[in-house]
């Protein structure tokens, strides 16, 4: 029995911290070919960041033949709502301040596939948030998926967004199980000492693995240049609002902040087969423009 | 020969992928016809990927490729990459776009 205690408070470092170990622990179990039992009893608050990193495993190990059960939490409120958002399997039927869990898997012989996936999960986002978001949101996800689609020979891939309207934010979660950024980097023989320096670089745009094209690693920069300078500093002076935007992949996690405080470092003991961005985006106060943060 | 496709059919109302764009112009290459008409009509949003593969892409399609219906927003993604390649000092022919940015109809 997977025993799952998760902090309680609206910082996802902590939590994404907890989920690695808790993924850790169900693949252990699951080389050893153990039934794994998830017991969330105890579970009073969870955040979309560790819903989508576990239930992403599970989904994983469930395609390959896992035997999965869960405890549901005791607490009412969080039972209700991981059923409402599909937890952990995942779900058609969306709410009206949530994109459920998507999961899907990789079909190599349909290369419309990402986007037609795309299209059926963001059709009705827009009418999840305030217009002033504008086409961020589509853009930010649009280039995710297509970098999940482009560089991560994926299996699965899964995605969640929740809108908080008391406290108006917005998270975004995506998950791919692929070959994750810094051994994408190794294999295009670009060089960094850690795995956090990796993630550093795919953030600057100035590393890119398609050498012989030009004007590419535009995706994951203008992703952190919307959502940070975009979201956070410009339309969002107000302090009280923090906007975060966090990547982690293999050892590596990168924590970009409202503030303007950038940390990366890598994880001692866990790690992600994979690569997970988590955004919280703050409500604009006025309609973001994307294409004026996509020139310079 | 002339024909016409209606892009929201084929990929939906937005447009994510590069490997779309791509796999599509890959078979427009391989078309009979000389000249194709490609209908936005109901495309609400086109990715920077898209844009950017889509304007490399037809680069090399020996035919002649007409734009239609394309909306605003969708115009100001190809735009704000052509201004990228342009600070770059790099040169693509946008030839449906203005300079006002402004799609020119066909």
């Amino acid at each position: 029995m997977i025993k799952i205690d998760l902090s309680e408070g609206d910082n996802p470092v902590e939590q994404i911290k907890e989920s690695l170990k808790i993924i850790s622990r169900i693949d252990d179990a699951f080389d050893k070919r153990e039934k794994i039992s998830l017991d969330l009893s105890g579970v009073k608050w969870v955040l979309p960041c560790t819903v989508i990193l576990i239930s992403g495993k599970l989904r994983e190990i469930l395609c390959k033949g896992a035997d999965v059960s869960y405890i549901p939490p005791k607490n009412l409120k969080v039972k209700e709502w991981l059923s409402d958002i599909g937890f952990p399997l995942g779900k058609t039927k969306d709410g009206s301040t949530f994109i459920s869990i998507k999961h899907f898997a990789n079909n190599l012989s349909n290369p419309n596939q990402v986007n037609e996936e795309a299209n059926s999960m963001l059709k009705k986002i827009e009418t999840k948030i305030p217009n002033s978001f504008g086409g961020s949101i589509l853009y930010i996800l649009g280039e995710l998926a297509d970098n999940i689609d482009q560089h991560s020979n994926f299996t699965h891939a899964s995605l969640m967004a929740q809108y908080f309207p008391q406290k108006e934010y917005l998270d975004i979660a995506v998950l791919d199980n692929g070959i994750s950024i810094p051994f994408n980097f190794e294999k295009n023989n670009i060089s960094f000492k850690k795995d956090s320096e990796a993630i550093k670089k795919a953030l600057s745009g100035e590393a890119t693995t398609k050498k012989d094209e030009k004007m590419r690693a535009f995706g994951l920069k203008s992703c952190k240049d919307i959502s940070i300078k975009g979201f956070l500093l410009k339309i969002n002076p107000d302090p009280r609002i923090k906007g975060e935007l966090h990547v982690v992949s293999r050892k590596g996690i990168a924590i970009l902040k409202s503030s303007g405080e950038e940390n990366f470092y890598d994880f001692g003991n866990v790690s992600l087969d994979g690569t997970f961005l988590y955004f919280r985006l703050p409500t604009p106060k006025n309609k973001i423009d994307i294409y004026s943060y996509l020139e310079g | 020969m002339k024909t016409k496709i209606l892009l929201s059919q084929k990929f939906g109302n937005n447009i994510f992928t590069r490997n779309t764009i791509s796999s599509f112009l890959e078979k427009i290459k391989n078309m009979k016809e000389a000249e194709i008409v490609l209908d936005f009509k109901g495309v609400k949003f086109i990715s920077r990927s898209c844009a950017d593969e889509y304007l490399k892409q037809k680069e090399n399609v020996k035919k002649k490729i007409t734009e239609v219906n394309m909306s605003q927003e969708v115009c100001s993604m190809f735009n704000a990459v052509k201004n990228q390649y342009e600070k770059a000092g790099f040169t693509l022919s946008f030839d449906v776009y203005s300079n006002t940015g402004k799609l020119i109809p066909a």
